[in-house]
């Protein structure tokens, strides 16, 4: 009986090992753990917010009792499809850039006469998330021509290599020097190579139940330098989504995301 | 106001004969009456009292969620893809607003 027991502990100690080794990589993991949740899941809870949002643009609200469906995305009054692709952009008739948040507080205060103080952000977000699964699989296209659009890019990426804060960090810390390494059990993205990394927001966050676009992205990012958060619709914002939708030009968007 | 539904068929085109998961949410803020706003006053009791499933006008399934269940109700169950139709849900609520959906199952 001893000499069972024996066997049993020395097979033990040979398979535990094994075992680990294949559930050890969190990338692999994250992304099965992902892959079942979405065979599993019929109803997304970014679908609630696409429904929400769709209700929002298409209702007449605001003062002046009309929908956003008159707003210029940069493709045209009415327009939609694709167009997160090809946001930040400079307008014409605002006469700066604007991301696809600010488009949308843009459209709000133009087309349906919000005052700016009234504009609720989980309404925003809702849009954002209507917009986004227009431009589902549609290609990032975005080119940054303009002189002001050149501008605010070189800003984005000054901002991004930007080291500062109490623990003198950048962006570029985690997204371009850690990558490969992770926080918790999330992996950096990296920002630079690969293009399903910014072509992924607005997205909804699985395990934090949190409906985010990049605005929220890059603030909490801000949080975790120990810096103060810019203001939404500022121009850092638009500057670091600028800079950070060049990188994924080429990717296939997959919108809303569904992410960790 | 009519209250917001999403209506989703698992797998999306069954073939004839197989079970088919339906998923039914409910956008709804389903209060139960018991908390107070930020001034203390109680918050009234707003939720969904009855879910009517309909297929092709037969009914299949009906909901009588209480106070309990969380906001934006999921609600899900099974059913046999014997033929192609329309799923209709009804609901109503205590604030007296009602929804309602259809969603069209196809069969592959």
């Amino acid at each position: 009986m001893a000499r069972l027991w024996r066997l049993a502990v020395v097979a033990l100690a040979f398979l535990v090992p094994l075992a680990i080794a294949q559930e050890d990589d969190p990338i692999k993991e994250a992304e099965k753990q992902k892959r079942q949740l979405l065979e599993q899941s019929g109803v997304l809870p970014s679908d609630l917010f696409v429904e929400q949002g769709e209700r929002l643009f298409k209702a007449k609200r605001g003062p002046k009792q009309a929908s956003l469906e008159a707003c210029d995305f940069g493709r045209g009054p009415g327009k939609l499809e694709g167009v997160v692709g090809r946001l930040p952009r400079y307008f014409f008739d605002t006469r700066r850039v604007e991301d696809l948040d600010s488009r949308i507080r843009t459209c709000m205060i133009r087309l349906q006469g919000f005052r700016p103080e009234e504009i609720r952000r989980s309404e925003v977000v809702a849009i954002a998330f209507y917009l986004a699964s227009l431009s589902n699989e549609k290609l990032v296209t975005i080119t940054p021509l303009m002189p002001q659009e050149k501008r605010l890019y070189e800003l984005g990426e000054k901002l991004f290599y930007l080291r500062a804060g109490p623990r003198d960090m950048s962006c570029a810390t985690c997204h371009v020097t850690y990558v490969g390494r992770r926080a918790g059990v999330l992996p950096y993205s990296d920002l630079l190579n690969d293009k399903r990394v910014a072509s992924h927001w607005p997205a909804f966050r699985y395990s934090n139940d949190q409906a985010w676009t990049m605005a929220d992205r890059i603030r909490a990012c801000y949080t975790v330098l120990g810096m103060p958060a810019p203001d939404f619709y500022s121009e850092p914002i638009i500057a670091l989504t600028l800079f950070m939708n060049v990188q994924a030009r080429g990717g296939k968007m997959d919108l809303p995301g569904f992410i960790r | 106001m009519s209250v917001n539904i999403l209506i989703r068929f698992n797998p999306a085109k069954p073939k004839a004969g197989e079970e088919v998961r339906v998923q039914i949410v409910a956008q709804h803020p389903m209060e139960p009456g018991t908390r107070r706003d930020a001034s203390g006053k109680t918050i009234p009791a707003d939720h969904i009292t009855e879910l009517v499933v309909t297929f092709d006008g037969k009914p299949i399934a009906v909901v009588r969620p209480g106070p309990g269940t969380s906001a934006n109700p999921l609600f899900a169950f099974k059913m046999r893809a014997a033929k192609a139709g329309q799923l209709k849900v009804n609901l109503k609520d205590l604030a007296g607003n009602s929804g309602e959906k259809t969603a069209d199952l196809a069969l592959a």
